[in-house]
């Protein structure tokens, strides 16, 4: 070294140079515009929300400085009631759900009952099913005036009364986990497959009963996933919006969302109301989301998949196997299936036409050549394929990243970037589309009324879920498999491509699915963001909901984009079934 | 472990490339419309001479409507089929195109042409060009601004429906007072969550004091259930979830009717009106299409399309569907409610607290 360079290199300014263009190589600056990327997709709804809610409604967009909208939202004691019921809808949907899902992915993922293939394709299946079908199958369900099950209960025991009332917050919880139940199941799944079952058996050796084997070994070791499916539960409850619509309402149960839609649907629209509403739904998400990384911040105790190797086995049921599959199954049956049943029927029939009470009325496919003939069905099929695919995509490449930088390379600073990505999912997506309008309107960047607008909304509003399955992915996976893999020269390239890529590949892949099945029926965002040429089935749907279209119309729609669904999912079922069983080959 | 990878690589390069290149199946242009050339005829009226050759020259028209596409794409093929003018359609409900408009406006972006919606009288005039159609002449006189912004290319009566299978037509009540009597009903009986024009017209033909004293009866007596959305609620009345509509727009209960379900409306003093209006933006790309598709809007032969969907007419000269129905409302005492959006504000905000006790 020559007395000029160790010189400059003394000065301070230089030596911090020379780390900065030691750091500056390929795999660090794609890791440093992943996290920029993700951060201006948050940035864009989130400052949309902030700016609407602490500015005055024009009927033009947002003008100046005003605490008009907090005081509008919040000077009546109705906010009080609106608090308590979002609070005991989300906690109850949350906890019924995990119940469930967690019945479903220890039969599917820790036992050799039978049907776990068939039980994991209709989980998937559910989330084609839009939210608002799903209700209003529930309401001909279990409608005290118009139920079919009741009827069927009426008439098999002689009552005068209607035994169930699905108007109720009890129908509007069940209502919500029979839709969201197999999410529960997705995220519990892999960890569960993932759980090295030595650890269990090693503490059965010890002298522990199964009970405290289980209390103390298995529930602890699935804590970050049982917390995660939690938290994504609990928010989607309070966030959601069809089951308070069509249930809640009638029985006046009010929520937050209900009010925000109230506000947005206003004329003109009272943007800066729904906002200042929604910033304490977002304030309660984002404080779900510390409670989350507090209880998880001892990640290494909770990796189960480490250096010494992992062998997922099962539990041999014995003669408890088909009883266990068939006690699954009629769980799937209750949930599922009777709100699908309803909606197969109900769409060969133009008015309402009760299972099993029918038999005055004629079927008739009218309803899907209705549908099939819609002037821009098939366009808009493809425009939601293609727009969601290319969504599920960027959503899991992103993720991954951000969720392996949140807790592996920066997590001091972990929190901010999860809260960062959970934020979408507490902000409507009427918001998140009228803020990424407003924002591509002013900004010299020529996406608007083009397809790459509803693209740049599907990745913001789905980020969250990407979040969710790639962040309890990693907590899974101990940080020495990367150590020694680096340890023996690989770069941070090989690490991801050849370690973290190929163990994560079933939580990505099942990530990805769902945020594919979620994006195909998206509505709220684009409502404002489709433009000529550019219409999806989501605003297809509402059409039918809200200016033509029968019962049956409607239930034909469900029908018609579950079935292309159904046929994706099971496809992508069979990769996966591929990927896992050559992974399990000695 | 080994294929595992692979795969998983291979998937996940495979499904980005789709995602990548899938897009550019969605930019290939599309087939060009094939402009048929019918110059004008006596049948067409609408079509205005000093417009058609500029409107012709600029090629196209975006339409902002919230009117289903299964009637808006058909009707705005006449249009084409007349003009050779292609026709760019975008649907979206009332109050997402008065703030998608507004946003619009404020970023100076010239997005539409004509808009058809029920709220247009809401909009800023500031919004909307002033132009008077030759065919608005044959339209009902309230169906018009009269600052030239908008006009009623249909009429959204309103008035209350039944479930014909619940509900037999001796036990109807003949005045709003009467309701207020069905003890009976309780519990069955709707209402839309955002019916603050019924409430305005209630307390205009009533008087303040007693009108809201009467609605304070009805819903004391009735505890009606809120609901969301008008179609939603008549299928529901049709179907027999609820027994009476307190109160809805007359074309959709008809609607559901003559779709097979068991619903009927019968008139009350008042009956509440409004319109779909149509109005020509201010800052319209294409202007003199956008003049042109106005007056195609009022004229007799769009009219007597939507009558087909039936909704009702604004003009004397087209028969509604069912024939008559205009006549058996227009008997009753029909109040006109066009309100600007602070007054819509405040009348949400007593319907509020009148039927949801806040």
């Amino acid at each position: 070294m020559s007395i000029a360079n160790a010189r400059l290199d003394r000065l301070p300014g230089a030596a911090a140079a020379g780390r900065f263009a030691a750091r500056l190589n390929l795999p660090n600056v794609l890791l440093v515009g992943c996290v920029v990327i993700a951060v201006w997709f948050v940035f864009v709804p989130l400052s949309a929300l902030i700016y609407n809610a602490f500015t005055e409604d024009t009927g033009f967009g947002p003008g100046a400085f005003s605490l008009d909208n907090f005081a509008e939202a919040y000077s009546s004691w109705h906010i009080l009631r609106l608090f308590w019921n979002s609070l005991v809808f989300a906690v109850g949907t949350a906890l019924t759900t995990l119940v469930m899902g967690a019945l479903v992915a220890w039969v599917v993922e820790r036992t050799d009952a039978p049907g776990g293939s068939l039980f994991h394709t209709l989980s998937l299946l559910s989330f084609a099913v839009p939210g608002l079908l799903m209700a209003m199958a529930w309401i001909f369900v279990f409608s005290p005036n118009i139920g079919w099950a009741n009827a069927l209960l009426k008439s098999a025991f002689g009552l005068t009364e209607a035994p169930v009332n699905i108007y109720s917050m009890a129908g509007m919880t069940w209502a919500l986990s029979s839709h969201y139940f197999p999410l529960a199941y997705l995220v519990l799944g892999p960890a569960l497959r993932a759980l090295d079952v030595r650890m269990e058996e090693a503490a059965l050796m010890a002298g522990g009963s199964y009970r405290q084997v289980f209390a103390k070994v298995t529930l602890p070791l699935l804590r970050p996933a049982i917390l995660s499916a939690l938290l994504l539960l609990f928010v989607m409850g309070m966030a959601s919006y069809e089951v308070p619509r069509l249930i809640g309402r009638p029985a006046r149960i009010d929520v937050f969302t209900t009010d925000i839609q109230g506000a947005i649907i206003a004329a003109p629209p009272a943007f800066g109301v729904a906002s200042a509403l929604g910033l304490t739904l977002l304030a309660v998400c984002m404080l779900a989301v510390f409670f989350y990384r507090r209880a998880t911040r001892h990640a290494e105790s909770f990796a189960t998949i480490t250096g010494k190797g992992y062998r997922p086995t099962r539990v041999k049921l014995g003669r408890a196997r088909w009883p266990v599959a068939l006690g699954v199954a009629a769980m799937f049956i209750l949930a599922l299936g009777l709100p699908l049943i309803t909606l197969v029927w109900q769409s060969f029939f133009r008015n309402l036409a009760q299972p099993f009470f029918s038999a005055g009325a004629l079927a008739t496919l009218d309803n899907y050549e209705f549908i099939l003939s819609y002037p821009i069905f098939l366009a808009a099929l493809k425009t939601s394929v293609l727009l969601a695919a290319m969504a599920a995509t960027i959503v899991a490449g992103l993720t991954f990243v951000m969720a392996w930088i949140a807790q592996r390379s920066l997590p001091r600073y972990g929190f901010i970037l999860d809260a960062l990505a959970f934020a979408p999912i507490a902000i409507p997506g009427v918001i998140v589309g009228a803020g990424i309008l407003v924002a591509y309107l002013m900004l010299p960047i020529p996406i608007y009324n083009t397809i790459w607008i509803l693209l740049v909304a599907y990745v913001t509003l789905y980020l969250p879920y990407g979040m969710r399955f790639a962040s309890s992915g990693i907590t899974q996976i101990h940080r020495e498999l990367e150590e020694a893999a680096a340890v023996s020269g690989a770069g941070l390239a090989q690490i991801f491509l050849r370690i973290m890529l190929p163990l994560l590949a079933p939580v990505l892949l099942a990530g990805w699915i769902y945020v594919f099945v979620l994006a195909v029926r998206e509505l709220g965002a684009s409502i404002f963001l489709v433009g000529p040429g550019t219409h999806v089935l989501g605003t297809i749907s509402l059409t039918m909901w809200e200016e033509g279209g029968s019962y049956g119309a409607v239930a034909a729609l469900g029908v018609v984009q579950i079935v292309p669904l159904a046929v994706i999912v099971a496809g992508l079922r069979s990769i996966e079934l591929r990927i896992q069983r050559r992974a399990q080959r000695p | 472990m080994i294929g595992g990878p692979k795969i998983a690589g291979l998937a996940a390069v495979l499904g980005f490339a789709l995602s990548l290149v899938a897009p550019l199946f969605l930019l290939l242009p599309p087939a060009p419309a094939r402009a048929q050339d019918k110059a004008t005829t006596p049948s067409r009226p609408w079509l205005d001479p000093a417009l058609l050759p500029a409107a012709r020259a600029e090629g196209s028209l975006i339409v902002y409507s919230s009117t289903n596409e299964q009637e808006g794409l058909p009707l705005f093929k006449l249009f084409t089929d007349a003009t050779g003018i292609k026709v760019e359609y975008v649907r979206a409900s009332d109050a997402v195109l008065m703030s998608r408009m507004g946003i619009e406006f404020r970023a100076d972006q010239s997005s539409y042409d004509i808009v058809q919606t029920a709220t247009i009288n809401k909009m800023p005039a500031q919004m909307l060009a002033a132009y008077e159609p030759p065919e608005a002449n044959h339209i009902s006189p309230n169906a018009r601004d009269p600052n030239q912004r908008w006009y009623g290319v249909y009429a959204n009566y309103n008035s209350p429906a039944y479930n014909t299978e619940r509900v037999r037509p001796s036990e109807l009540p003949q005045s709003y007072e009467a309701f207020a009597q069905r003890k009976e009903w309780a519990g069955k009986v709707a209402i839309d969550g955002t019916d603050n024009e019924w409430l305005k017209a209630v307390v205009q033909y009533y008087g303040e004091r007693d009108g809201i004293d009467l609605v304070k009866r009805i819903v004391a007596t009735l505890r009606p259930v809120i609901t969301d959305g008008h179609l939603a609620m008549a299928r529901a009345t049709g179907a027999g979830e609820y027994w009476v509509s307190l109160n809805n727009y007359v074309n959709l209960s008809m609607n559901v009717k003559l779709a097979g379900s068991a619903i009927d409306v019968w008139a009350l003093d008042p009956v509440t009106l409004f319109f779909g209006q149509v109005g020509v933006n201010a800052k319209a790309p294409h202007p003199n299409a956008a003049r042109l598709a106005a007056n195609f809007m009022l004229s007799r032969e769009c009219q007597q399309f939507l009558a087909k969907f039936r909704r009702l007419p604004t003009r004397n000269d087209v028969q509604s569907n069912p024939p008559g129905i205009i006549e058996m409302l227009t008997q009753k005492k029909v109040i006109t409610v066009l309100m600007a959006p602070e007054e819509e504000r405040r009348w949400q905000r007593q319907f509020d607290q009148l039927f949801k006790g806040r």
